[in-house]
């Protein structure tokens, strides 16, 4: 099944599905908002690999997309969803106020991060064709070697790059209390491009 | 590090006031707070970690609409973050593309907030640590030192004038700095020319992106517990997100202190063959996996080991008979 989506979500991307796949994922997207979210990366991603950016995205269908996304209705808000099941105690406000001016850009940060990082992740699971020479031309300066080195002190391909999507979605929502709001994205930007 | 603790008990400037030190510590951090968003500045910093050095530029301004602020990655791709208030412009000149995002975890911050009051000294000692010599400017250096070996402590050496940032340096269960962040070269402006907050490149032909998505709101037909936190440490968020490695949703808490994040991710693993089990490390962060219940745990954070091997031992798959009402 896992397979099959994400075959299908390339052969999306590439508007190759037939009618019947086509509506299936479409409606599969409608109710699954982070699986949209995921695939406009994917689109973004494949296409930046593929050096077409300006010319090949296909505005008919993301527009499809978009109006999809525009009929369902809205979702709730998540801070209001966040209060109604724990028996928690809430981060105090001054804390917030502290660590707010440094979050932005720790928050910024993980943007960049994500869509880099979606490149790499995107390449081990798709496989696609010469992915160290793509990524080259399509992150670095010229002359600019990539380490192959891992960072997570694991020399398990899959496990490394598991724990490093956590890790960007755990920067991406951990900024607003991180009193070193600049770190995480650092320590990301250092991440993807290191000597 | 070694030269301040010299001088540690030198510090004139602060013989005035009537509180000891925590709250000296307290209302210098505070400052620091309200400096970095309120001053207009431009600035190099770098960023070391393990044996990695990263230099960004930064330039920050405030006018009747609100902050503007511009990074610029200094090494590597020349990738730029402009943010306007919340909102987020990304330029990615390797893959000629915009992404605009609204900054998203702002959105978590609780509406019903607590004043801070003495909690967070319960768990960190606030000290005031003395005086030193950073870019060229006088500074104070502040401690903020953990009480216990579940979060990582900070020194912060702030402007003595404005209380600006000027170098932060993580420091571990040890004392050991894990990671730093250091201004080499820092400049305050009345304003910030108005095109140095704008990016160098356009992106007029670029294609933009703009993210429209909400993560989901959790549906809870099941409930995960997690039986041990350190203490002081309160859920901040708990929601599913899609993650790219993943085909199902990916369960995720998020828990914080104050100052230090622990995340929880929890899914099941389909075709997966490999999965983490125990400690793994990747600079100031520390992750635990585990199995529970069919399903993969992974505790991770920019704490100490010991804090997330606690909360992934503890974490309990409780089924949906005995949960509370939503």
């Amino acid at each position: 099944m896992k397979e099959e989506i994400k075959e299908q979500l390339s052969a999306l991307v590439d508007d190759e599905l037939s009618g019947y796949e086509h509506d299936f994922l479409l409606r599969r997207m409608q109710s699954d908002a982070e699986l949209r979210h995921q695939w406009e990366r994917y689109h973004l991603i494949r296409d930046a690999l593929h050096n077409e950016l300006p010319v090949s995205v296909d505005m008919s269908l993301t527009a499809r997309i978009m109006a999809d996304v525009n009929r369902e209705p809205e979702r709730e808000h998540p801070s209001a969803a966040a209060g109604h099941h724990h028996d928690v105690e809430y981060i105090p406000s001054a804390v917030v106020r502290l660590a707010r001016p440094l979050a932005s850009l720790a928050t910024a940060a993980s943007l960049a991060a994500l869509s880099l990082f979606g490149v790499q992740n995107i390449l081990q699971h798709k496989q696609v064709a010469a992915p160290a020479a793509r990524i080259a031309g399509a992150s670095a300066v010229p002359g600019y070697v990539r380490a192959s080195g891992t960072r997570w002190d694991t020399a398990r391909a899959e496990v490394e790059a598991r724990l490093t999507t956590y890790l960007v979605n755990h920067n991406e929502y951990s900024s607003t209390t991180n009193l070193q709001g600049m770190i995480p994205y650092v320590r990301i930007a250092g991440y993807d491009v290191r000597r | 590090m070694k030269r301040i603790t010299g001088i540690l008990l030198l510090i004139p400037v602060l013989a005035f006031a009537a509180d000891n030190g925590p709250q000296d510590a307290r209302i210098w951090l505070d400052k620091m707070a309200h400096a970095m968003k309120s001053l207009n500045y431009e600035g190099t910093f770098v960023h070391l970690q393990d044996n990695q050095v990263e230099a960004m530029r930064i330039y920050h301004g405030v006018d009747e609409q609100g902050e503007h602020e511009r990074l610029l990655s200094l090494t590597g791709e020349a990738r730029e973050i402009v943010r306007d208030n919340d909102v987020l412009r990304c330029i990615l000149p390797d893959s000629r593309a915009v992404v605009v995002e609204k900054s998203r975890s702002r959105k978590y911050i609780p509406a019903a907030l607590l004043e801070i009051g003495s909690k967070l000294g319960a768990f960190y000692d606030f000290k005031v640590l003395g005086m030193d010599r950073m870019v060229g400017m006088s500074a104070h250096v502040i401690g903020v030192m953990p009480r216990d070996p579940y979060r990582y402590g900070y020194r912060l050496w702030l402007d003595e004038k404005t209380g600006m940032l000027l170098k932060s340096d993580l420091v571990n269960e040890q004392g050991d700095v894990v990671e730093q962040l250091m201004f080499t070269n820092l400049m305050l402006h009345k304003k910030i020319p108005v095109h140095l907050l704008k990016p160098a490149i356009s992106g007029r032909n670029f294609t933009w992106y703009k993210d429209s998505s909400k993560p989901e709101t959790l549906n809870r037909k099941k409930e995960w517990k997690v039986t041990h936190l350190p203490a002081g440490f309160m859920m901040s968020m708990h929601q599913n997100h899609g993650l790219p490695m993943s085909k199902m949703p990916v369960e995720h808490f998020m828990f914080t202190d104050g100052l230090s994040s622990i995340s929880v991710y929890i899914e099941k693993p389909e075709h997966v063959k490999e999965i983490l089990k125990g400690a793994s490390r990747m600079g100031a962060v520390n992750a635990y996996g585990t199995m529970v219940a069919g399903h993969q745990v992974t505790v991770m954070g920019e704490v100490p080991q010991a804090a997330v091997t606690m909360i992934g031992k503890s974490v309990q798959y409780v089924p949906a008979a005995g949960q509370r009402k939503e």
